[in-house]
């Protein structure tokens, strides 16, 4: 397992930590947080940190998983007998406690198998709840060695709801080996399946299609044919994702397991069945790999379906007109980089608003809405790229200024919109303005390579 | 015949190709033999039905993997990464083939093979590839720790590839050499040392190896990981077209290569050869010409044959060659090749009689210098001697170049830098000389002259805290230093500190036995005392005799 303990939980600590809000004369209601939405959370950071390459293993993902005791959400957290949360939980986990009156999110400082202790690192060390007195379980941590409170195992049992750990699949594999009768589960196994799917890195598709299939032939197996069904639909994307994102390896052989098996799995099954039980994501998932397969035809034809299934999914939309910009169809690409470019300033309205709801106070709720709006602007940029290809390639010309303007004024420090009129002025012969244009693009640019290209596009066109 | 009938048929000749291309990795290692044990796998699986025939399926791809693996290991360097990255395809689809058998064994087979090849594959711009590869390692070690009928050469050779790759993390040195040591002594308590020889060797070499490092807290990264990191990051700037990057990257390559006790060395060759290949494609003809022929001398002189290395020296003359060729100077080829054998020799026999009469006979010493330089344009010994030549015969601005040219290989030189503080002052290049002092004390903190002239410098620019600085810890050497009680009393002064100032003067007071220096000094005393308000009084005469109160 991956021990992260928590540096920034650490300093925190040892530099007094935060206020604690219930002391506001006013405080502010907290909003309801699962551990569903934490782990999403927390994956994104994980995954801005692989792109910052701060983060080194790249199979490195968060799991949720909850104690039985509890409804849990089998769409994105594993659900497992509680005894099993023993197992699961090691140093720098996000734990979720409750005595059932009180729910409490705290860090797992440290587990010591040979006595059974597990203690945590709170933010709010001289309040936490499961110090003698302060909790309805009857748990009493107290500080043993010198580590922070720690409980027993019998105290943990009763108070842990969940936790998020941070490991690769590996872990998966080790706890069904620690309890293999698990593997006849089909709920968890498909939970599991979900999670790696649910991940949205294509890397994890491939351990994804083992727990699924194992779901699907256990549930086969229980007569549960409801959980069957979607579990092979979910095998279906896992082994369609996995397959056509091994090609990118260049040894063409190594994608036979996983098509053989998906061919195996629709003579069973039937492919219009499989496809008629995913959702619109899972169509753009696969066409999206696909898409970077060089599988054109078959990306074209999941944006499509997922398109006729919800034609205000702007992720489709806007991966369609990207398809339909590689298969030379710009009437295409405008109709649906426009309705995309709609649909994302209505979904950015619409996080504004959420955003603006929020108590003022509430600034994780807020930088979170904030984060999605700057991803959903950043792919924003990228329809107007997008509508401006296929309008520059009808010869509408003052609807592609316009985007290329729309493209700047969204983020103007950035080149791709003087890019995009540099090219529509020198298509018009002005070559004045496409030169200034270039500079303005060169002035923004910090790529070396695109630098030079900028560069030679001016010189080529300087007097 | 039934498709069923034809699927098994199929099957049994996949089996025997799969039979026939095992036979042939476990007799042979030739390339020749692996490619066509490659292409007969190939064969086979194409033939397979995986869905219905994952165990054979599953054990062609994993020998895939292997022989792939095993081909770029010793192969061109241009065909590894494709190679390895082909063999990772390869060990993915046996992985989800393992899955579909459910089988313990077949997955610690998988991760084994997993772990070597993201080990091999390894490049520092992408370290977490080590990582996996370690996480991975571990998995499939402890399933061979369980398993006593494993094979003991495979478990062996993964500590191995586990040991290697704990060496080549940066991070946590100490814990990553334990830890490559506990996997070197695994492995040797794993394998049988009558039986496996020479594996047994390997993992008592590299334990002997490791254990030195971490006795003697060596925390240096082995040499070959620090030139797989400097082409790691070279090829990195290419890729990004950033060439002015990539050149500055295989000077540093070039300087790290210098830094080592024995010079010139492999390395050196290698950095040459390097940059002579980033001004091929820069254009910079001249350079390119010079790295290129450096390099040629380099590996002239240090590679033997029969050496695994010695390839290089082959392949950089023919280089060489078609940089000739290319650039219309062919008639240059034979002469250049046939110098370049023995300009490192001679280069250094020159350069030491020079050095050895620079002072006797410094036009002939001078003379051997030059000679030197035409043979080995790149040798930082004879620029350091030839710009001592010139400095000794008041030749600044040629001296200067030369220490210069000398400090692109070897930025830490200190006679160099000081010899070029020298002449940099001499001709009246403050900040130059200025910067050669602040490279000094970067390399040295204690280096006296260094602290004197910084001060010096300091003082003429106005930087009074500095100069300051700068005496305070020259005179913790030089305690009864007078110039410097002085030099560091004006600046005392001109900061503001006059009690600092009037105490430097009145140490400094009784060596200055001269008349009018000493009348002066009691001048500054004078007015120090009257600006601190201690009045006209003197201060002690410590060679006068005490008076009564």
């Amino acid at each position: 397992m991956i021990q992260a303990m928590n540096t920034f939980e650490v300093l925190l600590q040892a530099r007094g930590g935060f206020g604690y809000a219930g002391d506001d004369p006013d405080p502010r209601p907290l909003p309801p947080t699962t551990l569903g939405d934490l782990k999403e959370s927390f994956e994104g950071g994980l995954q801005s940190a692989h792109r910052r390459r701060a983060q080194s293993i790249h199979e490195a993902l968060y799991f949720a998983f909850y104690s039985d005791r509890f409804q849990g959400e089998p769409d994105r957290c594993i659900t497992v007998p509680r005894d099993h949360l023993w197992w699961l939980v090691s140093a720098g986990d996000t734990i979720l406690l409750s005595d059932r009156i009180t729910h409490h999110y705290s860090f797992v400082f440290d587990v010591d198998r040979d006595t059974g202790r597990v203690s945590f690192l709170d933010q709010w060390p001289d309040r936490f709840f499961l110090k003698e007195g302060l909790n309805a379980a009857g748990v009493a941590a107290i500080p043993v060695d010198g580590k922070p409170p720690s409980i027993t195992r019998k105290e943990f049992r009763r108070v842990a709801v969940g936790l998020i750990t941070m490991d690769t699949p590996a872990l998966l594999e080790d706890y069904f080996d620690e309890y293999p009768d698990q593997r006849s589960d089909a709920a968890q196994c498909l939970s599991c399946g979900l999670s790696l799917l649910g991940a949205q890195k294509d890397r994890f598709a491939r351990p994804a299609a083992l727990h699924l299939r194992r779901s699907m032939r256990a549930a086969e197996a229980r007569g549960d044919p409801e959980t069957a069904a979607v579990a092979a639909g979910k095998l279906y994307v896992a082994l369609t994702v996995a397959g056509l994102s091994i090609r990118r390896w260049n040894e063409p052989l190594a994608s036979r397991p996983f098509d053989d098996e998906r061919s195996s799995l629709c003579a069973e099954r039937g492919r219009e069945e499989l496809l008629s039980g995913l959702a619109p994501d899972d169509l753009c998932r696969m066409g999206n790999a696909a898409g970077r397969a060089g599988e054109v035809a078959m990306a074209r034809e999941l944006f499509d379906r997922a398109v006729a299934l919800d034609a205000t999914h702007e992720q489709a939309r806007w991966l369609r007109a990207i398809a339909r910009d590689q298969a030379g169809e710009p009437e295409g690409v405008v109709h649906d980089a426009a309705e995309a470019v709609r649909l994302n300033r209505a979904g950015v309205a619409a996080l504004e608003a959420e955003r603006d709801g929020l108590d003022p106070r509430d600034r994780h709720g807020r930088g979170a809405i904030d984060a999605r709006i700057a991803s959903m602007k950043e792919r924003r940029g990228e329809e107007y790229v997008l509508l401006f290809r296929g309008r520059a390639a009808l010869e509408r010309w003052d609807e592609a200024r316009s985007a290329a303007e729309d493209l700047i004024a969204l983020d103007p420090d950035r080149s791709e919109g003087f890019k995009r009129l540099a090219f529509l002025e020198q298509q018009l012969g002005r070559l004045t303005e496409a030169r200034a244009c270039l500079q303005e693009a060169l002035q923004r640019e910090t790529h070396p390579a695109v630098r030079q290209a900028l560069e030679h596009a001016l010189a080529e066109i300087s007097p | 015949m039934k498709p069923r009938d034809r699927a098994a048929s199929s099957g049994e000749a996949a089996l025997g190709e799969i039979r026939a291309a095992r036979s042939l990795h476990q007799a042979s290692s030739s390339a020749a033999d692996h490619r066509q044990a490659a292409e007969r796998l190939r064969g086979a699986i194409q033939t397979l039905d995986t869905a219905t025939q994952p165990g054979p399926a599953f054990e062609a791809f994993l020998l895939l993997a292997r022989v792939l693996e095993e081909l770029a290991s010793g192969g061109e360097t241009a065909d590894r990464e494709p190679q390895l990255n082909q063999a990772l395809a390869c060990v993915h689809a046996a992985d989800h083939l393992a899955g579909r058998l459910e089988d313990p064994g077949c997955r610690m087979r998988q991760k084994r093979q997993h772990a070597l090849i993201l080990a091999a594959r390894f490049r520092p711009d992408r370290d977490e590839n080590l990582l996996d590869a370690i996480a991975l390692a571990g998995a499939a070690i402890r399933r061979y720790e369980l398993d006593p009928e494993s094979d003991a050469e495979d478990h062996g050779s993964l500590l191995v590839a586990t040991g290697n790759a704990w060496l080549k993390v940066r991070r946590g040195r100490t814990e990553a050499l334990e830890r490559a040591c506990a996997c070197f002594r695994a492995g040797r308590a794993a394998v049988d040392a009558d039986a496996l020889p020479r594996l047994a060797q390997v993992l008592e070499g590299n334990l002997a190896m490791t254990e030195q490092l971490l006795a003697a807290e060596d925390h240096a990264l082995p040499d070959k990981e620090m030139v797989g990191r400097f082409d790691a990051r070279i090829q990195g700037c290419v890729e990004r077209g950033d060439l002015h990057e990539a050149i500055q990257n295989g000077w540093s390559f070039l300087q790290w290569a210098w830094s080592f006790p024995t010079t010139p060395n492999i390395h050196v060759g290698a950095a040459h050869k390097i940059l002579g290949g980033l001004h091929v494609r820069n254009g910079d003809m001249a350079e390119a010409e010079m790295h290129l022929y450096s390099s040629l001398a380099v590996f002239s002189a240090v590679l033997r044959p029969g050496e695994p290395e010695f390839p290089l020296l082959e392949q950089t003359r023919r280089d060489l060659e078609q940089f000739f060729e290319a650039s219309d100077q062919s008639e240059k080829t034979e002469a250049a090749t046939a110098q370049a054998s023995r300009a490192v020799v001679r280069a250094g026999e020159l350069t030491r009689r020079a050095a050895a009469r620079l002072e006797t006979e410094p036009e002939a010493a001078r003379a051997d210098l030059d000679d030197a330089l035409r043979l080995l344009p790149t040798s930082p010994d004879a620029l350091f001697y030839r710009g001592v030549s010139g400095m000794m015969a008041g030749d600044d601005a040629p001296a200067q170049a030369d220490f210069s040219a000398a400090l692109m290989f070897r930025p830490r030189h200190l006679p160099s830098l000081g010899n070029r503080f020298t002449v940099r002052l001499r001709l009246g290049d403050l900040d130059g000389a200025l910067a050669d002092c602040d490279a000094i004390l970067e390399l040295d903190p204690e280096h006296d002259a260094a602290l004197y002239h910084r001060a010096r410098l300091r003082s003429g620019r106005q930087d009074w805290e500095g100069a300051v600085a700068d005496l305070d810890r020259f005179l913790e050497i030089h305690p009864e230093s007078v110039e410097s009680l002085v030099l560091r009393a004006a600046a005392k002064e001109q900061t503001g500190d006059v009690a600092g100032a009037l105490d430097d003067l009145v140490r400094a007071k009784p060596a200055y036995t001269e008349e009018k220096g000493r009348r002066k000094l009691e001048a500054k005393l004078a007015e120090l005392r009257a600006r601190t308000g201690e009045g006209p009084a003197s201060d002690p005469d410590p060679d006068a005799p005490e008076s009564d109160p």
